[in-house]
């Protein structure tokens, strides 16, 4: 159907926001295929585990995301891996959408990097995710900072509590379902400041907290 | 006619011949004397201000030299110049060569206490002005004495004439009012603006956002657009001033880096809405100048041939001084009365003061001369300023995170390069900002000289490189939901994006389904006048279960 000059100019605009959302998205590290998670799929990987309304959630999660970046920290559970990085995903695009930037990180790969101490791509990598305005880092593993080298779990901490200090929103995914109780499952002085604040906080407040389960 | 008798009063003449010398004995060893000279409106010529020939001769020598390379007259540059320099399309007689080397040498050697400088000029001014109203009452006296019909029209004509006369009130911007004769002025100012909402003090930029918190620029107000090298300044200008001249207002937009041709190419680019890289490119092909867009080219540069926007555009090199580019605004100015100046960039402006170690009160001194130009003139007066280097980060940070609610792309008069004065001293103050997008989507405005919270706050503009056009969004913050059937599109890539152009005959197949089933979101955007940073509720359907139908 051929289009008035009007709506040929509204959608010329449409077009040049549509791919400077997906060039954001590039650049944030979001890989092609989980950038298209809309409101249906999201509802059907979410389980009410932590929300009754899931249909709610979602509707505001896409027409006002603006609220999860009042988050400081939107901790993801449940399910499988690819459910959890396709919730992760879902929410970090949406973000985009909304104007902001942001990045995703691998917490294997991140750490891996990071156990090069001192060297410049360890530091730049510290940098650019203490800085990131809205952070996703998918499937973080809690043992992985148990085991030693201690120094990768400070390393990461202080991540955490930079961005924590300065009201930077972190998006985690975690590969073990979190308790509703205030059970440490990390709380020692190698690393530990900043999760217990998350395994710690009422899930029925939410103040700085926002959790999410995903189906199994 | 012999200049010393301009009028038969034997005094005058001898106080012409005394004084004359004694001003350009000031003028001609301080550049800051004269340029006031000049900016005041000393004429040289024939029908110049100076009544002895020496005088006039030496002077318009001078005006000549500073009005082509910005600096004073020097005695070595006068023996350079006087055999090749032209005026009024002649060259310099044989037999004043000489004449007007030893006149110098004369009037050099003449003390003249700096104190003498005002009353001097003022009274060059009163015999000139003396002298034009002799020769109207010569020209006139007869024919009213004599008239035996339309002895009205006749004298109406003459006192036209009578005001009209050089000089007369040099200039029209200064003046001392008192409360009863303002309070008349401000009743009439009341009953006007009370009978229309359209002020014609002052001219608006047509981006309704400026608008909603400027209210247009009033005539005679000095207006600097700062921002960052890149940042967008020019676009902003450049669109600002095309939209003037196509409502009717006659602009002059003096250009020091780009040239005027390119200019009006970018212009006709924008109005066609064709990108300006096709241009660039080159070609018949398809990312060149192919059939379609040639004729959409085509058409604008038609249709704009039948609008005639009143635009000019000096074009001049870069370290320019202001007299040359206000000399060639005065050249236009003569032949149509002049609306809009804007000056394109402060910082690339020569400067004719020299401050040792402060090239800030250099800008600054240019600036205050440009603004006090266009406040005696009565035009809108705009120009560009950078920011500092080290301002620049800062901003552009701020401009990353601009989108968010709680973020201002805050730029302040000390993040200008120069003097922070020069805001100071402006009416207005613009600060810009393009957003952190590759290629930018938007342009972030910031009033500079808020006075009060309803003027403190920031104007979000669509920005849009390729067609160079800055303006008001078509989409609301909260509205970006209107592009989610094509981000969330699995069908459509980013490479197919890249390569989609809307305004092809030929629809793009991958868009044929966009856009059609959202008819109450085009309605809303075309009504859209008010920037709002709430979510447009009506753009939402009320049913939430329908909420993505279309989507999905």
């Amino acid at each position: 159907m051929n289009k008035t000059l009007d709506e040929k100019l509204i959608l010329a605009r449409k077009v040049q926001m549509a791919k400077a959302m997906l060039q954001r998205a590039d650049e944030a590290g979001i890989p092609k295929e989980y950038r298209s998670i809309g409101p249906d799929k999201l509802k059907t990987i979410l389980c009410n585990r932590y929300h009754k309304d899931i249909e709610g959630l979602v509707q505001k999660i896409y027409t006002e995301p603006n609220f999860l970046i009042s988050k400081k920290v939107i901790a993801i559970d449940g399910g499988n891996l690819l459910q959890r990085k396709r919730a992760g995903f879902a929410l970090l695009f949406r973000i985009i959408t909304f104007d902001n930037v942001a990045l995703y990180k691998d917490f294997n790969e991140t750490t891996e990097t990071l156990k090069q101490f001192n060297s410049v791509e360890s530091a730049e990598i510290m940098n650019s995710m203490k800085k990131a305005d809205h952070l996703f880092i998918g499937e973080l593993r809690t043992h992985v900072l148990q085991a030693p080298p201690k120094s990768i779990a400070m390393l990461w901490d202080s991540i955490f509590e930079k961005r924590y200090d300065t009201e930077k929103t972190t998006i985690v995914s975690f590969s073990s379902p979190l308790p509703s109780s205030s059970h440490n499952i990390i709380c020692d002085d190698t690393c530990g400041n900043f999760f217990p604040f998350i395994y710690n906080n009422d899930v029925n407040k939410e103040l700085n907290v926002f959790r999410l389960r995903v189906k199994s | 006619m012999d200049r010393n008798v301009r009028v038969p009063n034997e005094s005058l003449k001898h106080l012409a011949l005394k004084e004359e010398p004694r001003f350009l004995s000031l003028i001609l060893k301080s550049k800051d004397k004269f340029i006031d000279t000049y900016d005041f409106g000393i004429k040289p010529g024939s029908d110049g201000h100076f009544w002895c020939k020496d005088a006039n001769l030496l002077y318009s020598i001078a005006y000549e030299y500073f009005k082509k390379y910005g600096t004073l007259l020097t005695r070595t540059g006068l023996d350079s110049i006087v055999d090749t320099i032209m005026l009024g399309g002649k060259k310099v007689q044989e037999e004043h060569k000489t004449s007007v080397r030893v006149y110098w040498d004369k009037i050099c050697a003449i003390n003249v206490s700096d104190e003498d400088y005002p009353m001097l000029k003022d009274h060059i001014n009163e015999r000139y002005v003396q002298w034009q109203a002799y020769e109207f009452y010569k020209k006139n006296l007869t024919g009213i004495v004599g008239a035996t019909r339309g002895q009205i029209e006749l004298v109406k004509e003459a006192k036209n004439e009578l005001l009209a006369i050089d000089g007369l009130e040099p200039d029209n911007y200064s003046k001392t009012l008192s409360m009863i004769e303002a309070l008349d002025e401000v009743e009439s100012y009341i009953a006007e603006r009370r009978a229309t909402k359209e002020d014609l003090q002052r001219v608006p930029t047509y981006i309704k956002g400026i608008d909603k918190v400027f209210n247009g620029f009033e005539k005679g107000s000095y207006t600097v657009v700062a921002g960052l090298i890149n940042g967008g300044k020019t676009t902003l200008m450049m669109n600002i001033g095309f939209q003037m001249a196509l409502k009717g207002h006659h602009v002059v937009y003096v250009s020091l880096e780009k040239k005027a041709l390119l200019l009006f190419i970018r212009l006709v680019c924008l109005y066609a809405e064709v990108d300006y890289n096709r241009l660039k490119i080159g070609g018949s092909d398809s990312d060149g100048i192919d059939d379609y867009h040639y004729d959409k080219l085509l058409d604008a540069v038609r249709e704009l041939r039948g609008i005639v926007p009143n635009f000019h555009c000096i074009q001049k090199p870069q370290g320019t001084s202001l007299s040359n580019i206000l000399s060639d605004v005065n050249r236009i100015e003569a032949k149509n009365p002049i609306d809009v100046l804007i000056v394109d960039y402060l910082g690339v402006i020569g400067n004719e003061t020299v401050h040792v170690g402060r090239s800030d009160l250099d800008d600054w001194k240019t600036s205050s001369r440009l603004q006090a130009f266009g406040k005696i003139k009565n035009y809108v007066t705009i120009t560009g300023s950078q920011l500092k280097t080290q301002s620049a980060k800062e901003v552009r940070n701020k401009a990353k995170k601009a989108a968010t609610a709680d973020v201002d792309v805050d730029i302040s008069p000390e993040d200008l390069a120069g003097s922070k004065m020069i805001i100071g001293d402006a009416d207005n103050g613009l600060g810009c900002a393009l957003n952190y997008d590759s290629p930018p989507t938007k342009m972030y405005v910031y009033s500079m000289k808020a006075r009060d919270d309803a003027s403190r706050v920031q104007i979000e503009l669509d920005f849009d490189g390729r067609l160079g056009r800055v303006c008001d969004p078509q989409f609301a913050v909260g509205q970006v939901t209107n592009v989610d059937d094509i981000v969330y599109n699995d069908e459509i890539t980013e490479a197919e994006l890249n390569e989609i152009s809307i305004f092809d005959s030929k629809e793009p197949d991958l868009l044929s389904n966009v856009g059609e089933n959202k008819q109450e979101d085009v309605d809303i955007i075309k009504k859209n006048d008010i920037i709002d940073s709430q979510p447009q509720e009506s753009s939402i359907p009320k049913e939430k279960d329908d909420i993505f139908g279309d989507l999905f």
